[in-house]
């Protein structure tokens, strides 16, 4: 077996452990959210208000609590079935071939969330895992796997008056993050390490690539207008989430370790809820102040719903996105596809993703 | 009217601030030039990488502007270890010298000018001088970079001289398909003309194979070209001398064993002018004239290469 050859045999174990490129991260998105091409900040009055907009959680009206949101993804190798198809693993050229320039994800979250009155709190362990090789002279890996625990809490306060509300709201969050960040070079000194241990260390395989563990403080704000008149609503609202970077502290390791970067938010939506039929169109900007191409900053969303089904298509920053999703107590199921760009423009290098929700047992009382 | 106008102040203080680290400006261009590496433009992954500056330290810099010189060429290091490195074979001088010109990329070099080598010696060139160093060796590289950086700017540059050497010895050399000098289509058996007592005494005989005096020279050597070979030769034994092979390279950790003895004889027949045994600079070593670069290829080249 090739030493090429061998460099996945340790991909698993990546993905096994959490799940890779240059894109901004967050600390955590919405599955239904990320189906709406990511224009969510006005919409995120679930389980993921306090990564979008601390302001939503002024939106809840008496307790709601959803224990088991679990968001699953990885990367869409159906649509890129030409590239897979037929593919000989034990031929080195031919696999290389259809894996350089391939961006690998995998993502597994879960964000139990607990909301009484205007009061939020939402543990939450997020693993999620980038990867691309680039460059068929030499070939380079570009490695982003990151293990994301710890817990926001935040507090709204509203005031409406007249079909006018007002929301504001402010949280905090703990984040300790361990993984590992960088470019390796395919046959260089610390990968050629790592790739002799045959993938059967854990520890081996983490610590030559600079495992690295940090823990901080973030603190976010944001604001939320909506105007309701009859079935219709339309909302505004901004939000700045880890606001000046939320620093993180090494504890252990001596590779790198990126901050939770700050982001900008800014989104609109147009509601319309009725018994039988619901409707939703969203736009956001984000994140406003990272320098990427401004076309990735570009968010739109749609959603149908009909009784016990959703249908979500969106434009996500370049790309599009679409899914769908079932609401019957005790469940609530989304599964669909997005795309996202990894390079520094759109059209660079497209990232293939799908994604599925789960949550069991939400239930939300509100006031009468 | 001051609460609006301070919360505008503070909001325009948070975006600009969170504007300024969000990406990595140098990080992020680098990665377009290996996205269009990985295209295989390999024209556009040179203007976006010299649209850089202050570039001087930056390792990974260097290792993409090197790759994308080689994007010229057929070299992958994939087919490199794929397919070539199997091939070395240091139980002697006569086998390790014969297998280098068998590496697929070897037969690629028709002209000495061809984009196949002169791309690929650009590449090396720029990995040895990476970060601006005044001699190209490992442990001026160490002052500059890392352990690590320098380690990985030093094993491309390894994997890059190689492939370089391999066709380097097929055309220079004449060699035949088995790799075996003065065997090919140009007529000569020899490397250079050795016009130099000294080189000429050192020729002839079974340690130089088919080249066997004055007058067989390749027609297309020049001092600079010869240089390259010097440059080439010395800066594997550099390599090899200071860093840890990774596994499966084959019998590639134990060339230096191989040639050691070689450089060795090298030094102590040139005494005071032995410089050019080690030397890993293309100036440097056409400073040197051509009865030195002669004297080295007649103790050196033309004894591994058979």
């Amino acid at each position: 077996m090739t030493k090429f050859l061998k460099v996945f045999k340790i991909f698993p174990v990546f993905l096994a452990i959490s799940s890779f490129s240059y894109e901004f991260n967050y600390l955590a998105r919405s599955p239904e959210g990320l189906l709406m091409g990511d224009a969510y900040t006005t919409l995120a009055t679930g389980a993921f208000s306090l990564f979008y907009n601390p302001a939503l959680a002024a939106r809840n009206k008496l307790f709601a609590f959803y224990p088991i949101p679990v968001s699953l993804g990885a990367t869409d190798f159906v649509t890129e079935t030409d590239k897979f198809d037929d593919l000989d693993t034990d031929e080195t050229s031919t696999l290389a071939d259809a894996v350089i320039g391939t961006p690998l994800h995998a993502n597994a979250g879960i964000f139990p969330t607990i909301k009484l009155g205007w009061f939020t709190f939402t543990p939450f362990a997020n693993a999620t895992t980038n990867a691309v090789i680039y460059d068929n002279v030499h070939p380079v890996i570009d490695i982003d796997y990151r293990l994301d625990r710890g817990f926001a809490t935040g507090l709204g306060y509203e005031r409406s008056k007249g079909n006018g509300s007002w929301a504001f709201g402010v949280a905090t969050k703990y984040i300790n993050r361990r993984g590992i960040f960088g470019q390796f070079d395919v046959f260089g000194k610390e990968f050629s390490d790592v790739v002799s241990s045959d993938g059967s260390e854990i520890d081996a395989i983490t610590e030559g690539l600079g495992y690295t563990e940090g823990k901080g403080w973030g603190f976010d704000a944001g604001v939320d207008y909506r105007y309701t008149k009859g079935p219709g609503t339309w909302a505004l609202g901004f939000s700045a989430l880890d606001i000046g970077n939320t620093t993180l502290t090494k504890t252990s390791g001596d590779g790198e370790l990126p901050d939770q970067f700050m982001s900008l938010n800014l989104g609109t939506s147009f509601s319309f809820d009725t018994p039988l039929l619901s409707w939703t169109l969203s736009a956001d900007l984000h994140p406003i102040n990272a320098n990427i191409d401004t076309l990735q900053k570009l968010h739109l969303g749609a959603k149908v719903g009909i009784p016990l089904l959703d249908v979500m298509v969106g434009y996500n920053g370049g790309y599009l996105s679409y899914g769908a999703g079932v609401r019957l107590f005790p469940f609530r199921l989304y599964l669909g596809f997005y795309d996202k760009e990894v390079g520094e423009n759109v059209g660079d290098l497209r990232s293939d993703r799908l994604v599925a929700y789960i949550s069991l047992l939400d239930f939300t009382i509100d006031k009468p | 009217m001051n609460t609006l106008l301070n919360i505008l102040v503070l909001l325009a203080s948070i975006i600009f601030y969170g504007c300024s680290d969000v990406i990595d400006e140098d990080e992020a261009t680098i990665t377009s030039a290996l996205i269009a590496l990985t295209d295989g433009n390999c024209s556009e992954a040179i203007s976006i990488l010299e649209s850089m500056s202050d570039v001087t330290t930056n390792a990974r810099w260097h290792q993409t502007y090197a790759s994308a010189q080689a994007c010229f060429t057929s070299f992958t290091e994939i087919t490199f270890f794929d397919s070539d490195v199997d091939l070395i074979d240091s139980t002697s001088l006569t086998t390790l010298g014969r297998s280098l010109p068998q590496f697929s990329t070897s037969d690629d070099m028709t002209t000495a000018t061809d984009t196949d080598y002169v791309q690929l010696y650009g590449g090396v060139t720029t990995l040895i001088s990476a970060g601006g160093v005044s001699t190209n060796t490992f442990a001026s590289r160490a002052a500059v970079f890392d352990d690590d950086d320098n380690q990985n700017i030093t094993l491309q540059a390894l994997y890059f001289s190689i492939a370089n050497l391999g066709q380097y010895f097929r055309f220079f050399g004449n060699a035949d398909a088995t790799g075996t000098k003065g065997s090919g289509g140009s007529g000569n058996g020899c490397y250079m003309d050795y016009t130099d007592g000294a080189a000429a005494a050192a020729i002839g005989g079974a340690s130089t194979g088919s080249c066997a005096g004055a007058g067989d020279a390749h027609p297309d050597m020049t001092d600079a070209l010869a240089c390259n070979g010097v440059v080439l030769l010395n800066t594997v034994f550099n390599t090899l001398q200071n860093i840890d092979i990774p596994d499966d390279s084959g019998d590639l950790s134990e060339v230096d064993d191989t040639i050691s003895a070689l450089i060795t004889a090298c030094q102590g027949a040139l005494g005071g002018s032995n410089a050019i045994c080690t030397m890993v600079d293309q100036d440097l070593c056409e400073a040197e004239g051509n009865a030195i670069i002669q004297r080295y290829f007649a103790l050196v080249v033309e004894q591994i290469h058979l």
